[in-house]
């Protein structure tokens, strides 16, 4: 499928405030986007932005948790628990 | 008790100056150092403004600041700022760290979230900077992405909990008057949980518009709330409040430095009662009707002080410059040279175009340019009589603010009629002024003569007596007025009763001589009576002798007719009568 090829090309961050119930929603739902091949685990990466306050003030994240999706034209942001796997796919597949 | 906690605050309390001199006052000494201030106002109230003015302040005080704007790109705020007079120079990108976050427009939303990535982005950037004031400018924009009004206030909760928990100083602009039903929950969350609200308005009066600045929470500490004007200027915000000013220390050469000096009121017959001139650093009231020579005696005293080597701020509200320098010159005192030289300025202030707190600042920085030693505001009831809610505000902020500079001013109030002493006292202007003259007419025989009275003079023995103020060609000068029976006679009143007192001994006078004269002439009358009748005496006398001589002549032709016929008779004849007829027939012969 097109969209699963855009979303195995780019590079998914997702940026977490300690471990919240919302962190832990979202780091759940990237982890089902991987494991149905939809990410690539090499290309996912999670950061605490309380442990690394550099990735909030780089990306300008404000809210959190926030998936950033990255290609080599776009960026992406998706903020949210994430909770909704079926929204952020169609999310992702838009993006 | 809830209380007991905030007593500690207090004892404890940490400020910072904001650098704002009024806005330092009505907070006690300053902003809450290490909490959360909420400055409310709506679009263009200068909330911005006002914010960056406090960061450019700390930073020049030493500190490093971080503004985050979430309306505005970095390069429109530092353009923003550039157009003060303490932005111009601009800031070291290390002390004033300007950051531009603009709300991603592609953003999706999928679930619930917070706002911990803010707290990250402020830990980030006061961590690598060691910024110790931040402002959160245009937050709303932020705030109001998020999803539920319980989210905002749980949001705002943890925000000024973080920053109370790191020593940070924040602000946060908010639009005040809140155009829908979450924004005005969003201004009372705000205000409930920040420890300082800051409220810019605007007041319109007539086509002016006021704007202000209210405290209207001060967690912990004593602070005045009540609104105050605010102006805003190439300074930035200025308040303007006098109590401010009062704390701060006089200016060298201050009146308290030289508590006798004196300055010419330029009218030579004044001084002396004055007390030898205007006390330096003294305001002066002079009140009066129109006409009554008010701008004239301002005109003489702003001559005499430049002539002292003095410079004077003349600020006019009734009259443009050409009006004025016109009509002092007629009366003998030009502001041409003055003018030409510089020790003279005229400020054109306008009573309709705008507010007596922007006059006021105005006219302060005019006198600062200037380098005034006095100053005339011709008439200061433009900004007192002008109706607008400050205007005793401004005027007290502009008189402190010229007392702190030791310079000496003089005031001119257009009052009317009877009501003279009752308003001067309602409207206060006798109250802050330490002398006070009033000029009147006095209608008097047909005629309108001005007169001068000192009502009150600080600290000056004076005389209370009216005088008559006289214009002429060459300046004004006083005469005593004429006292009688009580009453003051002015012009020709007063002429005529000196006239009737002089006319009284010059009688007296005239009696003596006219007694004098009337002997003299009646002597002199009959001496020439005397020369008359010697003179007749002289023409019968010749009469008498012409008569004689008349009468000798014709009695010795008689005689000697006589004494012939005798002797013809003697020699002869019968025939002496026939001779005698003869001799008279002989005669025809």
């Amino acid at each position: 499928m097109t969209e699963t090829s855009t979303s195995r090309s780019a590079e998914l961050t997702l940026l977490v405030a300690g471990e919240s119930s919302a962190s832990r929603s979202a780091r759940a739902t990237l982890d089902a986007l991987i494991g149905d091949g939809l990410a690539e685990a090499s290309q996912v990466r999670v950061i605490d932005v309380l442990q690394q306050p550099d990735f909030a003030l780089r990306y300008k994240v404000y809210f959190t948790p926030s998936l950033i999706v990255e290609t080599s034209t776009t960026t992406t942001t998706i903020v949210g628990d994430l909770h909704e796997v079926d929204e952020v796919k169609s999310l992702l597949a838009a993006a | 008790m809830d209380e007991q906690p905030q007593f500690h605050e207090v004892e404890a309390r940490s400020v910072l100056e904001t650098g704002i001199v009024g806005l330092d006052h009505i907070t006690g000494g300053g902003l809450p150092r290490g909490r959360v201030i909420s400055i409310f106002g709506a679009a263009g109230a200068g909330k911005t403004v006002l914010g960056l003015q406090i960061l450019a302040h700390r930073v020049s005080a030493g500190e490093r600041a971080v503004f985050i704007s979430f309306e505005q790109t970095a390069d429109s705020v530092l353009e923003d700022m550039a157009g003060f007079s303490w932005g111009a120079d601009g800031f070291a990108e290390d002390e004033l760290i300007v950051l531009e976050t603009g709300v991603p427009t592609d953003l999706h939303v999928s679930g619930r979230f917070d706002m911990q990535g803010l707290i990250a982005t402020l830990l980030a950037v006061t961590d690598a900077s060691g910024a110790t004031i931040v402002m959160l400018d245009g937050l709303n924009a932020l705030l109001s992405l998020l999803l539920e009004e319980a989210d905002e206030r749980r949001e705002l909760l943890r925000l000024t909990d973080w920053v109370r928990s790191q020593g940070l100083t924040v602000l946060i602009t908010a639009k005040a008057s809140a155009e829908n039903e979450r924004a005005r929950t969003r201004a009372e969350i705000l205000d409930y949980q920040t420890d300082c609200v800051l409220v810019l308005d605007r007041l319109q009066t007539g086509n002016a518009i006021s704007r202000t600045l209210q405290v209207t929470k001060y967690r912990g500490a004593a602070h005045i709330g009540h609104i105050v004007p605010v102006v805003m200027t190439n300074n930035g915000v200025e308040v303007v409040i006098a109590g401010g000013l009062a704390s701060e220390t006089l200016a060298p050469g201050a009146p308290a430095s030289r508590p006798d000096q004196r300055m010419p009121t330029g009218v030579e017959e004044l001084d002396p009662l004055l007390g030898g001139g205007y006390l330096v650093g003294s305001r002066t009231l002079l009140s009066g009707a129109p006409g009554t020579s008010k701008s004239t005696l301002a005109a003489a005293f702003s001559l005499a002080v430049v002539q002292d080597g003095g410079r004077v701020l003349y600020v006019s509200f009734d009259e443009v410059r050409a009006q004025l320098e016109l009509h002092t010159a007629s009366v003998g005192y030009s502001f041409r040279e003055p003018l030409e030289n510089g020790s003279l300025r005229i400020l054109e202030e306008s009573a309709s175009g705008g507010t007596p707190e922007e006059s006021a600042l105005r006219i302060v920085r005019a006198v600062d340019d200037l380098g005034a030693n006095a100053v005339v505001i011709d008439p200061v009831s433009a900004l007192t009589g002008s109706g607008h809610p400050f205007a005793d505000e401004a005027l007290s902020y502009l008189l402190t603010s010229l007392s702190q500079r030791g310079v000496t001013v003089l005031l001119t109030s257009l009052l009317h009629g009877a009501a003279t002493v009752d308003e001067a006292t309602k409207s206060n202007i006798s109250t802050i002024a330490d002398n006070w003259i009033h000029l009147t007419y006095i209608a008097n025989g047909g005629e309108r003569n001005r007169a001068l009275t000192i009502v009150k003079s600080r600290a000056t023995a004076h005389t209370n007596q009216v005088r008559e103020l006289v214009i002429t060609s060459e300046g004004i000068e006083l005469r005593p007025a004429y006292v009688a029976d009580g009453d003051v006679l002015l012009g020709s009143a007063r002429a005529q009763k000196e006239e009737q007192d002089r006319t009284e001994a010059w009688l007296r006078a005239v009696e003596y001589e006219r007694g004098e004269a009337e002997i003299l002439a009646s002597m002199a009358e009959l001496e020439g009576r005397i020369s008359g009748l010697g003179n007749e005496v002289d023409l019968r006398r010749r009469d008498l002798e012409r008569l004689r001589t008349t009468r000798d002549g014709a009695l010795e032709r008689t005689a000697t007719a006589l004494e012939a016929r005798v002797a013809a008779r003697r020699s002869g004849n019968l025939a002496n009568d026939g001779d005698l007829a003869n001799d008279g027939e002989g005669a025809h012969e």
